[in-house]
Order: C-alpha cells, then structure tokens, then sequence
C-alpha cells in the first residue's frame, strides 16, 4: 500500500473506505449482539449484579460466552480464583483465532496495532473478518468491524440494564439464536464454493457431536471442545488437502 | 466490592493475554506452509463447532431451535443477505414459541 507513487491523500481515501467496509460487514454482528447483550444484562441484574460491574464486565471482557458463564458461576458462589480460572480456559480459543487472523493481516502492522486490533477478537468478528474473500486483511478494515462489534456489545448491554425485566421470556429465548444465525450465514457461503472447506465443516460437525453426546466427556469444558474440535479438524484439512488452493 | 473489581480485572486480563500474543507475536513472522494451511482451515472448524450442537439449545426448547436452524439455512443457501438470516431466525422462533404457548393455553 505504501507504494511511493501513491500520495498521503489516497492512502487516507483507502483507509476510510476500509473503515466505512469494517463497519458495514460488522452490521450483521451489531444485529446478533445487540439481543444477547441486552439478555445478559437482564439475567445478570436478575441475579443481583451490580449494574456498575455488569456494563463494566462488557467494557473490559468483551466475550459473551465467558460473561454469562461468570455470572452463572458467581451467582452459585464460586470464588473470583475459580471464575477467572474458567474464563481462562474458555477464551483460549481466541490464541487460535488470533494466529489463524494475524496471518491475515497486512505485513507492516506494528506491535501496537496488533495489540489494539487484538482486542476486538471474538468468535463473530473473527469469523466475519476471516471468511473475507480478500487475502490480505486492512487494519482499517478490522478496526471498523471490531469496533461496531464492540459499541453495540457495550451498548446493548446498557439497554439492558435499563429495560431489566420488563422483557417477556419468549422474546428473550427467541433472541438466543440470533448469534447461531450469523454463524450459519457466515458458512454457508464459505463452504458452498470449497470442497476442502466443506470436508472441514464435516469433521468439526461430526468431532463436535461425538464431544457433546457420547459418555466420558461431560466434564470437558465447553471452551476445550471448541479447541478440541477446531485442532482436529482444520488439523485433518491441512493433512488431506496438501495440494488445495484454499 | 473489592472482590467484583478483581474479579472483573482478572477476566480482563485472561481475556485479552490469549488474543493479543498470537496477533502481536506472529503477525511479522512467515509461517511455514503447512501451518498456514492448518490456519486457514480455523475459521470454518472452529465456527462449525461454535455452532452444532449448541444451536439446538440456544432457545429454551429444541423444536423450536430446530426451526430457527432450518429456517436460516435454507435463508442461507438461498443466498438471502446476512442480517435477514439473522432478523429470520429470531423471527421463526418468536412466532414457534408464540404457537407453543397457544397450544398449551388450550390443550
């Protein structure tokens, strides 16, 4: 990008508009957050929060899944060791999908960069920023994306605190889905045109299943089935389709 | 209180350590091609695990989970824009939901 031809101005007119396609490809995840966060909200005052700890939690942690599982844990009163050991295990996960996205991202990122645009690492924005058909990813590009991810996080779940309770409790399971949703919308196209990306998304749906329903594995974190199931099967990809241009 | 602050300071911390390393520490280095391929498979292994079989108890009752899921596939295959797979799939299970209620108030 910084090719010497180039002047500061178009580098300024590519950046905003890698912001402006950041923010309108994290659309789809404002969506999808939005609910959830106004459920978390909900069901952490439910189980007497403090409204201060509950946006600050969205604030600092920005992972949905580890939120709710905190909350869950400290309401049945577990010790703050415990929690954050479990939010520990449940987030490594993202050291996968920060090496898999960092090989995505434009060479001459700076340390700093990285740190900053690391932070708005989840299962969607990672999903949406790395099923790109673009090879190289702009910084501009995840900053925008991240960024909607994050403010509607953060916003939905001040709505929430606000609303409290007043939500009906169909509306509030029929919002459970909503992230689900994304995902399958996210797949569907990334597999439709891949052989070797279908055969991936098999192992995983079939590793996946075998974690969840055969005896033995009732005891392994959700956190470790993802990493379990994502090891094996992007693993089994890599192994078969040595030759595949993927 | 205290004990909240920490709390919340520590998932923080445990939270952004394992995404900020891999992102700050590979994102110069050229990876070997193998490890690559392994990378670029992620996405999708990961995702497809995210999200089968979780979906199915995302909603209160699997019936209607079940609804929601064909409902945004089908959206999907049918290459249907993103936020209507979305807006789609709450929608199908509101209106399930809605349907159960009306059943069980008159059974």
């Amino acid at each position: 990008m910084n090719l010497p031809e180039q002047s500061a101005d178009q580098n300024l007119q590519s950046a905003w508009k890698e912001l402006s396609r950041g923010l309108l490809t994290g659309l789809p995840i404002a969506v999808g957050y939005i609910p959830v966060a106004i459920a978390f909200a909900v069901i952490s005052q439910t189980r007497g929060v403090p409204a201060f700890f509950i946006i600050l939690l969205s604030l600092l942690v920005f992972a949905g899944a580890s939120q709710f599982a905190a909350v869950g844990m400290w309401s049945a009163g577990s010790a703050w060791g415990e929690i954050v050991l479990a939010t520990l295990v449940l987030n490594l996960r993202h050291l996968l999908f920060s090496a898999s996205l960092s090989h995505r991202l434009e060479k001459n990122i700076t340390p700093g960069w990285a740190a900053l645009l690391s932070f708005g690492v989840t299962d969607e924005t990672f999903a949406t920023a790395s099923l790109q058909p673009e090879k190289t990813l702009s910084r501009y590009y995840i900053l925008g994306l991240n960024f909607l991810a994050y403010t509607a996080w953060v916003g939905g779940t001040g709505l929430g605190v606000l609303l409290a309770s007043q939500l009906p409790q169909i509306v509030k399971n029929s919002l459970g889905i909503a992230l689900y949703a994304l995902f399958i919308g996210l797949l569907v196209p990334a597999v439709r045109e891949s052989r070797p990306a279908l055969l991936v998304l098999f192992m995983a749906l079939i590793a996946s299943s075998a974690l969840f329903w055969f005896p033995g594995f009732e005891a392994v974190p959700p956190g470790w089935k993802v990493i379990i199931t994502t090891v094996l099967a992007a693993g089994g990809g890599a192994w078969l389709f040595q030759e595949a241009e993927i | 209180m205290t004990n909240m602050w920490i709390l919340v300071l520590g998932m923080a911390v445990v939270t952004y350590l394992p995404r900020m390393i891999p992102m700050v520490g590979l994102s110069r280095l050229h990876l070997p091609v193998g490890l690559v391929r392994f990378l670029r498979f992620i996405p999708v292994a990961a995702l497809g695990s995210l999200t089968f079989p979780s979906i199915l108890y995302s909603t209160g009752n699997v019936s209607s989970a079940l609804a929601g899921t064909l409902l945004a596939t089908g959206l999907a295959l049918a290459r249907f824009n993103i936020i209507l797979i979305v807006l789609g799939g709450i929608l199908v299970v509101l209106l399930w939901q809605m349907l159960g209620v009306h059943v069980n108030m008159f059974p």
